[in-house]
């Protein structure tokens, strides 16, 4: 199957099977490895992508509903002004040890603020329900989210 | 493996009228399993005529691949579905996983499930020109088993509007952030100058299928404030026998059976009471 | 309480967020292969007969057969193999691995390969073990300690009470985000091995043996590590074993990226015990004595089984003073997948049965338990359970009134019992110690850590050293140490992850040894350098122990610890009457870690100890069925996640210590123990029951509760 999408506003074309994981065709791509692998059942969230600018697992993401539609990485979210708020935060409050989750926190915390710009602790702690911590214990995380969403977003 | 993907519904029920071919909407299940046991996979989540959510004079009308946030951020949806949505997996499952999926999957722990048996939802099934509508309670036949017939597709699901006044859900699982649920309890109820008009409640988790059973409910017609203790516990030992969940590696048949009752017995006891004695 | 210190945010932080850090599985090797292996699905059975399918060109299977050197992982001891050769000993075993470019086509093969098993008879508990004699010991081990001055026998008195109740912990999984994963190719002969690993030098080791090569042919390099606690301790020497065994034989490189499920199957696990504790109160409450057995079960291979073990019995004590104590102790062979090292490394077992034992032991007296525990408290000056001599201040007394305080502890014991609403609330506390680095004379004897530092133009300096990052902020702090010993930048003090053909073995990145041990040699060195007038300079530091421990390995008797780490934690809970779920809601948290370096480094390590050790005693289920671990992938191993997580308080005492960096101890592994003894404690107080074991999970709380 064909399929031909947006990636962080490039276009990617691929002849793949209609399951491959979108997971997969990222990683396979040179320089995109930030999306990771951490369970390949959608329950950690170390593999999360915007897909149309919606959060997704993309380890459950298959390749025959790809066609047209735009996705965006850690690669493409961090040359956003609000990737810059979130990397100075996560920083600032300890959000970041091993790293592995970092990249999944940093995209559903994006998809978060935009929807919620200023958004209170229970709204973080679902908002980052599908994402697993193992170092942090989500204290340092959510304390740099709701830090982050104090900030008055700069346009670009 | 060859995979579909038709530009309209029609193209989409046609492929699934002449072939043999399984139909996808949200992935979430299907990605976690074997997927090459499959040969021809027919998409469906691209389709605006499958996502579309209307409110109309009767109830709500859902595509059957919109997915669980768009459902939860649907103005006519009521309070007791985006309850439900709302303990449903992560956002992340949510902004992909449909109503249908989860019907299709009959999973017997299925979050949605228990909603649309006491709602009355019926799905709507299309074979090429040509639809039937079922009520959910006899779609789901089994854990894993639907009436879904080869070459049909689930085009929409009806939810009947309802009046209900007293909402109670409550899903048991093993931690708060996203958990497959262990068993699951709703109970919807009408009340009209402190008493019970009509009560609807559904166990999930607990049994091959979904446990609704309205001879039960109908003990609660008219029960007053004051009753409702001894209606309830009378209603739990009736709903005992039915209940008959499983050992596995996330709870015990014990543990099932034993919570499903004592939350049974609170909601429709307790809460159900407090609710009436407020005017 | 010491000042807020921070080094400023982590240096590694900006790589990892932007997800520019590369770890194994990151790293473009073109060539690799990857590899599949064939597990062994029962738990004990001869392989009686194994045919593979024809396999196409460029794939190639590899098993016992093909281990050049000696078919066995070097731990302790050698008795770990890499390949079994006539039997399998677990469900999860690796039989064999087929590797080959294409991993989709590898698990295709692997299902066509036929291998006859004849079953054999399988122990997969505590007690089976215990029943099936001594072939099912690891190691055995007692300790007989008599305080000085102490008079009268073992015998209860006729006045006296004795005590005995077992109390039980399950298995556990480190979960790293990041699962295993390892990297090995011939490179101009020699054999190059990167992956994600906390002991560089034990991997070398390990594949000396596998490969009969001599350790300066091989090269083992660490990646950017997604997690360990422990779990890439040990395990990472079997995995480097295949790679290598497969290079080997390929020609080629080969990339193993271990699948969730295959992490979950294959790695080790923390130790599961059964620990008995039987003691004697004479009428005033005091103890006269007490016995304590310790079961561990150390799955099918030793591995660290009898390091687990010993460090268990020297925390059968608690932190309390008791004047006789003896313990019986032994390590468990079933056919379960082997336990390992993991963050606590046998301390939490001990720790979470003597808190619970103590607490029971004040109820039985109608007393609070925080009050009886209180008056038992070790003390400067006291001697430990092996009979070593606690040299540095005690501060348990001042940390248990800042928790009380805090908490509220006192008014909120009295006030929930009568509490009638929805939720039950519970308070419980816990008091806890670790021992920091290894045991007794590990350090002089067996490690001999090694550091140096380099200085070169510009007044840049590197430090070159083995201890790894693996989220726990080793590249922030020990540039820290040496960067302010030397009075200049963190950003001119250089730290690249460890590769062994550059960097002195500075001993493993365990036992919360990292900051005290090397951090101390770096800040010795750094002491040195800074008296170098020479631009370029290097030094070289080797470690020497405190001239005060003595220590015998052979009795166990002396100071097992250059120094402890202590902790206090109060938790509060509600639960859930009708579901007996347990909803932890506020930690209170109170450390004595010598000096934080950084405390936000610490802080975070702390608050993440403490979250890690939530999920040991509530949700983290590995309950044995079929002949193995039910809980299979992650959404049955369930860890806390965002919505599950309680407030939580972290301060600290500041107790300098005088041969830590700055005065800093170990703190790596102290906050997990606290977590689970406070959780059970509280619940106990919620629902007015008594519980004996962890995971606390609703379906055991609901069979308990009449």
């Amino acid at each position: 199957m064909k399929v031909t999408f947006q990636v962080n506003g490039t276009t990617v074309s691929v002849e793949t099977e209609p399951l491959t994981r979108l997971l997969d065709i990222l990683r396979a791509q040179p320089g995109l490895t930030g999306t990771k692998e951490g369970c390949g059942e959608g329950e950690c969230g170390a593999c999360a992508v915007l897909l149309n600018g919606e959060v997704v697992n993309s380890c459950l993401l298959p390749a025959g509903s790809l066609e047209g539609a735009s996705v965006t990485t850690i690669e493409g979210l961090r040359d956003t002004a609000r990737y810059s708020t979130l990397e100075d935060s996560f920083g600032r409050h300890g959000g970041v040890q091993c790293g592995f989750c970092t990249p999944g926190f940093m995209i559903a915390s994006a998809a978060l603020l935009r929807e919620n710009p200023s958004p209170a602790d229970a709204a973080i702690r679902v908002a980052l329900s599908g994402n697993l911590c193992r170092c942090t214990g989500y204290t340092g995380i959510i304390e740099a989210v709701k830090s982050a969403g104090r900030i008055p977003e700069k346009k670009q | 493996m060859k995979g579909h993907r038709p530009p309209t519904l029609a193209g989409a029920l046609h492929i699934r009228g002449e072939r043999e071919v399984l139909p996808v909407a949200g992935a979430t299940d299907l990605m976690v399993g074997d997927p090459a046991v499959h040969e021809e996979v027919l998409f469906l989540d691209h389709l605006r005529e499958l996502r579309e959510i209307t409110g109309t004079d009767h109830g709500m009308e859902i595509g059957a691949a919109a997915t669980l946030s768009q459902l939860s951020a649907a103005p006519a949806a009521p309070d007791a579905l985006k309850a439900v949505i709302s303990e449903f997996a992560s956002p992340a499952i949510r902004n992909r996983a449909t109503i249908a999926g989860n019907i299709c999957n009959a999973s017997p722990a299925a979050d949605l499930l228990p909603f649309l048996y006491l709602s009355d939802a019926h799905v709507v099934l299309a074979r090429n020109a040509e639809d039937r509508e079922i009520p959910v309670s006899q779609f789901v036949t089994g854990p894993g088993t639907t009436l879904l017939q080869p070459h049909e597709l689930v085009t929409r699901v009806i939810i009947p509007s309802s009046s209900w006044d007293f909402t109670f859900y409550r899903k048991v699982a093993s931690r708060r952030s996203n958990s497959l649920s262990k068993l699951s309890l709703q109970i919807c109820a009408k009340c009209t100058s402190g008493r019970v008009e009509r009560i609807a409640v559904a166990f999930g988790g607990v049994a091959p299928t979904v446990v609704r059973v309205p001879e039960i409910e109908q003990f609660f017609v008219h029960a007053g404030r004051k009753e409702l203790a001894a209606i309830a516990a009378e209603a739990a030992a009736s709903y005992g026998p039915l209940i008959v969940p499983i050992d596995d590696q996330r709870s015990t048949a014990r543990y099932r059976k034993h919570t499903a009752l004592a939350l049974f017995r609170h909601a429709a006891g307790n809460l159900l009471a407090r609710h009436l004695e407020t005017p | 309480m010491s000042a807020r210190s921070s080094a400023g945010p982590r240096v590694d932080a900006r790589e990892k967020t932007s997800g520019r850090a590369l770890y194994l599985a990151d790293i473009p090797v073109p060539d690799a292969l990857s590899v599949r292996f064939l597990l062994s699905p029962l738990a004990h059975a001869r392989i009686r007969s194994l045919i593979l399918p024809h396999l196409p060109p460029g794939i190639i299977s590899v098993d016992a057969r093909d281990v050049p050197g000696k078919n066995a992982v070097s731990m302790i001891k050698e008795n770990w193999p890499l390949f079994p050769e006539q039997e399998v000993s677990y469900v999860g075993q690796p039989v064999l691995l087929l590797a080959g470019p294409d991993p989709a086509l590898l698990s295709q093969l692997l299902g066509q390969i036929v291998v006859e098993y004849q079953e054999l008879p399988a122990v997969t508990s505590i007690s089976e073990a215990d029943a099936s004699g001594p072939d099912h010991v690891f190691a055995r081990y007692h300790l007989d300690f008599k305080a000085q001055n102490q008079q009268g026998g073992q015998h209860a008195k006729q006045d006296e009470l004795v005590f005995e109740e077992t109390f039980a912990t399950g298995a556990q999984e480190h979960l790293y985000l990041e699962p295993q994963a390892v990297l090995a190719q011939v490179l101009d002969g020699r054999l190059e091995v990167t992956g994600s690993m906390q002991c560089p030098f034990y991997v070398r080791k390990a594949l000396t043996t596998i490969t009969g090569w001599d350790a300066g042919r091989i090269r083992v390099i660490q990646s950017v590590t997604g997690g360990g606690f422990g779990g890439k301790e040990d395990f990472p020497s079997v995995l480097a074993g295949y790679a290598a065994v497969t290079a080997i034989k390929a020609g080629k490189p080969v990339r193993i990226v271990l699948q969730r499920r295959e992490d979950l199957a294959m790695t080790t696990k923390r130790h599961p015990s059964r620990i008995t504790y039987r003691t004697t109160l004479d009428r005033a409450g005091n103890i006269r004595f007490a016995r304590a057995e310790i079961l561990t079960d150390g799955g099918a291979f030793e591995g660290l089984s009898s390091t687990v073990l010993q460090r268990a019995m020297f925390s059968a004590a608690g932190v309390y003073r008791i004047p006789r104590m003896r313990v019986a102790a032994r390590a468990l062979r079933t056919n379960l997948v082997p336990s390992g090292a993991f963050r606590g490394f046998g301390s939490p077992q001990a720790f979470f049965a003597m808190e619970m034992h103590m607490s029971h032991l004040a109820r039985s007296r109608r007393e609070n338990p925080l009050a009886f525990k209180k008056r038992f408290l070790l003390r400067r000056g006291d001697q430990t359970i092996t009979g070593g001599l606690l040299r540095d201040p005690v501060k348990l007394e001042e940390m248990i009134e800042t928790a009380a305080a805090a908490s509220d502890y006192h008014d909120k014991y009295k006030r929930f019992p009568q509490e009638r609403g929805e939720l039950r609330r519970g308070i419980g506390v816990s008091l806890f110690s670790h021992g920091c680095g290894f045991t007794g004379s590990g350090e002089r004897d067996i490690i001999k850590a090694r550091v140096r530092l380099r200085r070169t133009a510009g007044n840049r300096v590197e430090i070159l050293a083995a201890s790894v990052e693996m989220g726990q902020g080793t590249l922030t702090v020990l540039r820290t140490i040496v960067a302010r010993t030397l009075c200049i930048p963190v950003s001119r003090v250089v730290f690249s992850n460890p590769d062994t053909d550059h960097v002195p073995d500075s001993g493993p990145t365990v036992a919360s040894r990292t900051v005290m041990v090397v951090g101390a040699l770096l800040q010795r060195a750094a002491r040195r350098l800074k008296e170098l007038p020479e631009e370029e300079a290097e030094v070289e530091e080797e470690y020497t122990q405190p001239p005060e421990m003595a220590w015998d390995q052979e009795t166990f008797t002396g100071d097992a610890y250059p120094a402890f780490s202590w902790g206090v934690n109060i938790v509060e809970v509600e639960v859930d009457p009708l579901t007996f779920e347990v909803f932890p809601r506020h930690v209170w948290a109170v450390y004595d870690v010598g000096e934080a370096i950084d405390e936000e480094l610490v802080r975070a390590q702390c608050e993440g100890g403490i979250v890690q050790g939530l999920g040991y005693a509530l949700t983290e289920v590995l309950e044995v069925g079929n002949g193995r671990y039910l809980q299979g992938s992650l959404t049955d191993y369930v860890i806390p996640g965002s919505r599950d997580i309680p407030e939580i308080d972290v301060s600290f005492v500041s107790n300098p210590y005088a041969y830590g960096p700055f005065g800093a101890k170990g703190a790596g592994e102290l906050p997990f123990t606290g977590p689970a003894p406070a959780v059970a404690d509280a619940v106990e107080h919620a629902l007015g029951i008594r519980v004996d074991r962890i995971p606390l999970r609703p379906e055991y709380l609901e069979a308990k509760t009449p």
